[in-house]
């Protein structure tokens, strides 16, 4: 068996180090946000929204929750870094408990949370975030089916969700809405839907194209 | 193994037998079915060959080495479970009654040894290993005899055959 593996070696580039990861993810956000940015026009939240409790919280959940999750997904599929894998899984826990608290908070807090709630907004904040998400979702997975991943679906999960809210904190940052219930759904709950859609085809590529090194031509 | 990155075969040949042993220990610390522990060591190459790229030189060796490892023993330990988990439960419903079939040491000319362990074996895999490898049955007629699904033969087969073979070492060895 070993005169096999032997037999069949073929030379293979090494997988990038995760620092390129990483500054390569930050141009895609970028470059994402600035064609964002021309797409829906300059908006920006309120000064005093800023002040609010609810919409930090919400807000830095959103970022620990990208944060951990990206870091999850890629630490995942390299077999040395499962410590990191660990860590960023339990960070995104965390992160995910702060963006409900945030919300539930600001529900709590709101006058009256159903009368003038806008649907289309709403709708459009999510499909924003999934938007913004979208490639670095796409330039994570296909890292992780360069990678070694043992658990596509997880890691396709973790890599969209992470991808996702990174983008929903995004659009957080600049909607001009401070309905309590368009925070939570359009910002956290419809988007976190969206990514576990995203997440089937990322796995399904995974699963395709993953569990092997590609030979330098 | 930044040689074998690049291709070298003669550098992973040896770096493949140094491993060996080293392997052999780790895994033999963990899994405690002799029978399993080659089939084990085998899966963690297979993957040390195809997780070679995700090693960066940078690093040092023996943690990625040994994670390969655990992924590969959490993975069988995994699929042990489930496997067990699926014949038990067609144990349990009683929908599957072992055959106690006698080995008969004239029909097949076997060796007195051979018999011996045979008879060493648990009821369900001593059936299906002379239904298959003694009365050379195919899988269907043998799963038919037993009453069994084809795969649940198999496996049965499987595991008594590697029993086996594990038998006839040891008392090759005294």
């Amino acid at each position: 068996m070993l005169e096999g593996l032997v037999q069949n070696l073929e030379p293979v580039r090494p997988i990038p180090p995760l620092r390129s990861l990483f500054l390569t993810l930050a141009l895609i956000f970028g470059v994402a946000v600035v064609l964002n940015l021309l797409w829906v026009g300059f908006s920006f939240t309120p000064h005093s929204a800023w002040r609010q409790a609810p919409f930090l919280v919400l807000l830095i959940g959103l970022v620990v929750t990208a944060a951990g999750s990206m870091l999850a997904a890629v630490s995942g599929a390299i077999p040395d870094r499962e410590g990191l894998a660990r860590r960023g899984r339990r960070t995104a826990c965390a992160g995910a408990l702060m963006a409900s608290l945030g919300g539930i908070l600001g529900l709590a807090g709101a006058d009256n949370v159903v009368a003038p709630f806008p649907l289309s907004i709403t709708v459009a904040c999510a499909w924003r975030a999934s938007a913004l998400g979208a490639v670095p979702a796409a330039a994570l997975c296909i890292y992780l089916a360069r990678a070694f991943e043992r658990r596509p679906g997880v890691g396709a999960v973790f890599a969209c969700v992470g991808a996702v809210t990174m983008g929903s904190g995004l659009v957080h940052a600049s909607c001009p809405s401070r309905e309590a219930l368009h925070l939570l759904l359009g910002h956290w709950i419809a988007p976190l839907g969206l990514a576990l859609l995203l997440a089937l085809p990322f796995s399904l590529l995974i699963r395709q194209r993953g569990r092997g090194p590609r030979a330098v031509s | 193994m930044v040689a074998t990155q690049a291709g070298d075969a003669a550098a992973y040949d040896k770096l493949l037998a140094e491993l060996l042993p080293r392997l052999r220990r780790y895994i033999r610390r963990r899994v405690f079915d002799v029978n399993a522990l080659e089939d084990v060591v085998q899966n963690v190459f297979l993957s040390i060959h195809r997780a070679r790229h995700t090693y960066r030189a940078e690093r040092p060796f023996s943690p990625w080495l040994y994670a390969v490892a655990r992924n590969a023993v959490i993975d069988y330990t995994r699929s042990r479970a489930r496997r067990m988990g699926r014949e038990l439960s067609l144990d349990a419903d009683g929908v599957v009654e072992p055959v106690a079939v006698p080995v008969d040491p004239h029909a097949n000319d076997l060796a007195p040894e051979l018999i011996e362990a045979l008879e060493a074996l648990p009821d369900n895999q001593r059936e299906a290993v002379t239904l298959i490898h003694v009365e050379g049955l195919s899988v269907a007629e043998a799963s038919e005899r037993a009453a069994v699904s084809k795969s649940a033969l198999k496996v049965r087969a499987h595991r008594g055959y590697r029993a086996l073979q594990a038998l006839l070492e040891d008392w090759e060895r005294g």
